[in-house]
């Protein structure tokens, strides 16, 4: 048994300085993004099952079908790729520069810059995958295009509510100003960006790298 | 269980020496438990109390290391079995090969080379058999719980299940694995003969091999168990690979009021002989 | 395509029944209409009783995590009578004379059904609910780390549930069983909109799950109160974590499945067509990684709820807290690993299968640690039976029973004899309703009073107690033997003979069970009529172990007046023993809780409309709902005013009349716990100071 002696109701000597219980804790904004990482992480396992489905369906899913060596080649991807490393990279900057206080108008002008090439990557996708529908390629043909479509598709989908999200802080940031909540949404944003980089680095390497080189 | 093959009498012994060894570790909760609870009961009981006891080295061990010990054991044997109980693996030299397609609602049987029948599958005594195992439509699970137990049939994709066939016997073998609206009559029948039976059945009179196909195709339930001539070499390799060979597909979830599930609810009450004019619900 | 996507006129639930009148038709008409009847009897109750607005006000908008508990159990409570009902129906049309009264479909649509409703929306939001009321007073903390996040889990399980009964009134269920494995569940083989009820309505009570999952792990790692470090932790708070864990990880391969399934149904992909390149056995894999590691989701709580009761209905410390929280830890771990032995009999090498099949009884070793553990905390303690320590015996003795036949299970070889037999239903039952349920009836019966501030009748609690025990073995112990005979699950009706006495010793078992469901609702009943006489105001009515107990009962919505310092494990237990009687505050200080918002709500609500429309194909309305999700989430983007604040005032007056009532209440002795006499604050007199 402890020795000490039970400080039961005893106020809580806070480790902040101040000493009151929020219902909400004390470092919210700190929370917020610990909450969101662990919600990123069953992001990331359903991008891997995904890619785990890709996979098999790359080995059996041919059917009738396309292979992936007959179907992709590395130039548009490569420019895609490059599009989004960019857009990670200014990201960095816009929210290392908020971090040190830099003006509302240069984290918005980088969140811009961000933004716009990540249209860029998106626009090369559907582009590739208008290429590829015309040419009678589509999800329906094979278990293989299926997961393709799927894979891709759903990482294309989370770009695109990357940059709806974006958007919408520009404008929050326009009415609201730069709050503590504010730039906690940036911050969490940031994160979904860097993990959608990620994600799209072992997209490229297992589809298009692996794909041509087999 | 009554396992007339040895595939089936090695799953019963397993079973019992499994669950025997599993007793020293499980009985002392069984029997400890209501003795604990007479014993230390508030009112009347008789143990001692000691409130702050919460710790024992010596019991700890035992207990991680009493459960560790029974499933390295239980492990032991695991492995053990399953590798030499492993369907995928001969019973014995030279088996029968019997290749196998199940259906909504019936199952083919194809002798390679020899002939093919529907529902119904005949194999000599005390010896040893492969069935090579595909689907057409829904995942199935084919088992013959006598003589060794299920496999899953699946379309597209084949799979293995050997047996050695026990005495001579009429046994039952079905699908386990629900399928749709005639689930329940999703069986075949699996007769155990002679050697010399077995050659004679070999060589019975048959329909063609063309009329089952059609037939096949066609029909939900099957009629009772019919011969026919062997499908040319290599159909079942292709017919695993692309089962619209032998089943054009239709829905296995019917409306209430589909004429199939007239015929099907026809069919039920033939296999239990109930008259055609009782309705389902009078049938209780 | 029409406005109204595939919905037609066969879809309402009587129109079948009135072009071919025949006993199923019959039944499944009636069932929609109780549906029906039901909820226009509950709004009509609601309008006379003038119960829209507190409803409204105190209920449906509120983010106090008590309060979103109990609804959750509401939930529970209500999927449950039509689980239990489907349960009856297909154990009474498996004794009736070949072929029953049911068509095969109608029986497949039951066990669908009432597999999915029983684990997804009975116990799943039984466990949550009861992990929402108690988690966080355990550990010190004033409400769940994201209230807000909190409601929507809710109402998005509520809408889940709400779906799956919809299907009895528009349209027809799932037939595949709740592991819904395709080619059958593909558009070919099952052309209606069954399987899509049960992706969507998964899909929305999975994604609340997920999210309940976070907001609690969360909530454990931030919210434990100063000096409550990790190993000082209550039991069931670590039972939480892990749970919590399972759920975060565990439910995502369910929704990539069931949105392969979707996308396979409705757009053409061939995920899991053989002959187009996919590959069905990929779906139960995908199935089988959620499947199992959610059975340990389920009994995980449980196991955390008997490391109280029994404790404390021993009067003694729990024994072994260090193994206990390894156990549980290893056991979140290893229900990672393995998945296969749910499909021994997919036609894998045997060595894989043997691997797996070690790897599944590794599992035995932590889960025998814990019930010896237990066994060893009553041993030298001195026993009190209430219901809830009843239950907690009756889940010890059965609970091995059950871990025997999924041992045996785990061993391929008598899996290839056992899957898909009725043998594996008893086992699964086996572990089910003496694990996981009487878990939850043991925490409800003794937490009752924090979140109601009256007892549950004994009386009528005990009588249930024995009821589902015997009634468990005789609806069960059958099964497993004719499983062993070789009868397969899912069977709409059997023909051998052999079978029959079995089947009717296993109704009249289902009908004991029945009796026991009826003394809990009989036992809900007497409390609410007496609950003068079963209030425990002082709190504290069992001679309780830990911080939850040192509230008064029933908790105000604030919990805590001061959130205590944690220097040891039992602090209330040490606090008693030193002859404190309430915690006693240095300071008050104004505390921020969450306002009520109906935002939570409203987005579940939409969300499920919109689920609706995407199961009758009716595109548009998916995507106006998936619009009008967006826009309101937007708009409480905006919304900057969460908070409203208790004061210092308020706080001190709340403490007041707590310490008055405690100081008012005579202290009252273990042997009129169950009596009249508690009124909150039992000693053991023998033990006191
Ligand atoms: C938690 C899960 C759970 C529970 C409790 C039960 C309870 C029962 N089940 Fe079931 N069952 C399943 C999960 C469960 N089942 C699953 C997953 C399947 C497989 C489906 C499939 O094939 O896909 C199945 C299948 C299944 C079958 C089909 C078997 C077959 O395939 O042939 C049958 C047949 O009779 C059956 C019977 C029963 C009976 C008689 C009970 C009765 O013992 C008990 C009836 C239940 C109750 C009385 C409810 C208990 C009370 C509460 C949960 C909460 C109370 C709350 C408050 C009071 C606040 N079950
Ligand atoms: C709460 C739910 C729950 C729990 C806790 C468990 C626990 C276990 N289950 Fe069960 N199981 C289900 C719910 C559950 N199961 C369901 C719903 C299904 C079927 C789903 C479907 O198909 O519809 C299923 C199916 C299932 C199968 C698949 C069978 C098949 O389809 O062919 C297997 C096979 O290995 C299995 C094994 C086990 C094992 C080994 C445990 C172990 O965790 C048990 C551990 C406990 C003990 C062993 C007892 C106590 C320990 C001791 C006394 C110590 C000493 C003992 C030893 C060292 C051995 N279960
Ligand atoms: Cu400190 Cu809020
Ligand atoms: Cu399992």
């Amino acid at each position: 048994m402890s020795a000490t002696t039970t400080n039961l109701g005893a106020h809580a000597p806070s480790d902040q300085g101040h000493d009151h219980g929020h219902a909400h804790g004390h470092d919210k904004s700190g929370t917020v993004i610990f909450g969101f990482w662990i919600f990123l992480m069953s992001d990331l396992i359903a991008f891997s099952l995904f890619i785990a489905t890709y996979a098999d369906a790359e080995w059996h899913g041919i059917a009738s079908g396309p292979s992936p060596h007959q179907l992709f080649s590395l130039g548009l991807p490569t420019v895609e790729t490059m599009a989004l490393l960019i857009s990670t990279f200014t990201f960095g900057i816009c929210t290392l520069g908020m971090k040190y206080n830099a003006t509302m108008r240069r984290t918005i002008g980088w969140l811009v810059v961000t933004l716009i090439f990540g249209a860029i990557f998106l626009g090369i996708e559907l582009y590739e995958f208008h290429e590829f529908w015309i040419e009678g390629n589509t999800p329906q043909v094979s278990g293989f295009l299926s997961a393709y479509y799927a894979l891709v598709g759903m990482h294309g989908l989370h770009v695109t509510s990357g940059i709806i999200w974006g958007l919408l802080l520009i404008v929050q940031m326009k009415t609201m100003g730069m709050t503590e909540l504010v730039k906690t949404r940036l911050m969490r944003l940031g994160l979904f960006w860097h993990m959608l980089d990620i994600v799209w680095i072992a997209l490229f390497t297992k589809i298009y790298l692996m794909g041509v080189l087999s | 269980m009554s396992p007339l093959g040895p595939i089936a009498a090695a799953e019963k012994s397993h079973m019992i020496v499994f669950f025997l060894w599993m007793l020293p570790v499980c009985l002392p909760i069984l029997i400890g438990l209501p003795w604990i609870l007479i014993k230390y009961r508030r009112k009347g009981g008789t143990g001692a109390y000691h409130p702050e006891w919460s710790h024992s080295t010596l019991a700890e061990a035992v207990i991680w290391g009493g459960s560790s010990v029974a499933v390295v054991i239980l492990g032991v044997l695991v492995w053990m079995n399953t590798i030499s109980e492993d369907p995928y693996k001969h019973t014995g030299a030279n088996p029968i090969k019997v290749q196998v397609v199940g259906s909504e609602w019936k199952w083919m049987f194809i002798y390679p080379g020899k002939m093919a029948s529907v529902n119904k599958v005949v194999l000599p005594e005390n010896t040893p058999v492969e069935f090579d195992i595909t689907a057409t439509g829904a995942m199935q699970s084919f088992w013959i719980p006598r003589l060794a137990g299920q496999i899953y049939a699946m379309p597209g994709m084949q799979t293995k299940m050997n047996m050695t066939t026990g005495e001579l016997a009429q046994l039952e073998g079905f699908n386990s694995q629900f399928n749709g609206a005639a689930f329940p009559l999703d069986k075949f029948e699996v007769d155990v003969v002679t050697k010399a039976q077995y050659d004679a059945f070999l060589q019975e009179p048959r329909k063609p091999w063309a009329d089952l196909l059609t037939q096949f195709k066609k029909v939900a339930t099957w009629d009772g168990p019919q011969i026919f001539d062997a499908p040319p070499k290599g159909w079942w390799d292709k017919a695993s690979m692309n089962p619209d060979l032998a089943n054009e597909g239709g829905a296995a979830i019917l409306p209430d009021a589909a004429p199939e599930q007239k015929k099907i609810d026809d069919a039920i009450r033939n296999e239990l002989h109930i008259s055609q004019n009782q309705s389902q619900g009078d049938a209780q | 395509m029409s406005i109204l996507g595939s919905l037609k006129w066969d879809d309402i639930f009587i129109v079948p029944f009135f072009k071919e009148p025949s006993l199923s038709t019959g039944i499944a008409a009636a069932a929609g209409g109780i549906v029906v009847l039901g909820a226009l009897a509950v709004l009509v109750l609601l309008t006379v009783k003038g119960w829209w607005k507190p409803l409204w006000t105190h209920w449906i908008t509120t983010l106090d995590h008590k309060k979103i508990g109990v609804i959750y159990i509401v939930l529970a409570a209500i999927m449950l009578i039509r689980g239990i009902l489907e349960a009856v129906v297909m154990r009474a049309q498996q004794v009736a004379p070949a072929p029953g009264f049911l068509s095969v479909e109608h029986h497949a649509e039951l066990f669908s059904t009432h597999g999915t409703i029983m684990i997804f929306f009975v116990a799943m939001p039984l466990l949550i609910g009861l992990i929402n009321v108690v988690m966080p007073l355990q550990i010190g903390a004033r409400d769940m780390e994201f209230p807000f996040m909190n409601a929507i889990s809710l109402w998005l399980s509520v809408g889940g549930a709400a779906l799956v009964m919809a299907s009895l009134v528009v349209g027809h269920f799932e037939t595949g069983g709740w592991t819904a494995y395709p080619p059958y569940t593909g558009i070919k083989l099952s052309p209606n909109e069954g399987v899509d009820y049960w992706i969507w309505s998964l899909m929305l009570t999975g994604i609340g799950t997920t999210l309940s999952g976070i907001n609690f792990a969360v909530t454990i790692y931030k919210q434990r109160a100063p000096g409550m470090t990790l190993m000082k932790m209550p039991i069931f708070a670590w039972t939480t974590l892990c749970t919590a864990i399972l759920m975060i990880y565990a439910m995502v391969p369910l929704a990539v499945a069931s949105v392969m399934l979707a996308l396979d149904r409705h757009a053409g992909f061939h995920f899991f067509t053989a002959t187009q390149g996919g590959n069905m056995m990929n779906f139960a894999n995908l199935f089988w990684l959620f499947g199992h590691p959610e059975v340990y989701i389920l009994i995980l709580p449980a196991f955390g709820v008997f490391s109280h009761v029994i404790p404390t209905f021993s009067g003694k410390k729990l024994y072994g807290y260090t193994s206990l929280v390894w156990a549980t830890v290893a056991i979140a771990v290893l229900s990672f690993t393995v998945w296969v032995h749910h499909f021994f009999t997919m036609g894998q090498t045997a060595h894989l299968n043997a691997i797996f099949g070690i790897a599944t009884m590794t599992i035995g070793v932590p889960t025998g640690v814990k019930v010896y553990n237990w066994m060893l905390t009553m041993w030298r303690g001195k026993l009190r039976f209430s219901t809830a320590m009843l239950f907690s015996a009756g889940f010890m003795f059965t609970f091995v029973i059950g871990g025997i036949t999924g041992v045996m299970l785990a061993n391929p070889v008598i899996s290839f004899a056992a899957h898909n037999s009725l043998f594996l239903v008893a086992h699964f039952h086996n572990m089910l309703i003496p694990g996981l349920l009487f878990g939850m009836f043991a925490g409800i019966n003794y937490w009752f009073p924090l979140a109601f501030g009256f007892r549950l009748d004994e009386t009528w609690g005990r009588r249930s107690f024995w009821l589902w025990m015997v009634g468990f073995y005789l609806t069960f112990m059958p099964l497993y033997a004719i499983g062993l005979m070789g009868a397969p699950r899912r069977m709409a009706f059997f023909t051998d003979p052999a079978y029959l006495p079995w089947l009717l010793v296993s109704m009249v078992g289902a009908l004991a069970v029945l009796g026991g469901l009826t003394s809990q609702v009989i036992q809900v009943w007497v409390s609410i009529k007496n609950r003068e006489s079963l209030m425990v105001p002082a709190g504290d009515p069992w001679d309780g172990r830990g911080l939850e107990w040192s509230l008064g009962c029933p908790v105000p919505e604030h919990d805590f007046t001061t959130i205590p310092n944690i220097t040891s494990r039992e602090p209330w237990v040490e606090a008693k023993e030193r002859g404190l009687r309430v915690m006693e505050p240095t300071e008050f200080v104004d505390i921020h809780l969450p306002k009520n918002t109906s935002m939570g709500f409203l987005v579940a609500m939409v969300a499920t409309v919109g689920a609706f429309g995407l199961i009758f194909e009716m595109w548009w309305l998916g995507a106006l709902c998936w619009i009008a999700m967006f826009v309101l989430v937007l708009i409480r983007s905006y919304d900057t005013d969460w908070e409203k604040t208790v004061t210092a005032e308020e706080l001190r007056a709340d403490y007041e009349r707590h310490k008055h009532v405690v100081e008012t209440t005579p202290k009252v002795s273990l042997d009129d716990e169950f009596t009249t006499k508690n009124r909150g604050l039992v000693f053991d007199m023998e033990k006191a100071v």
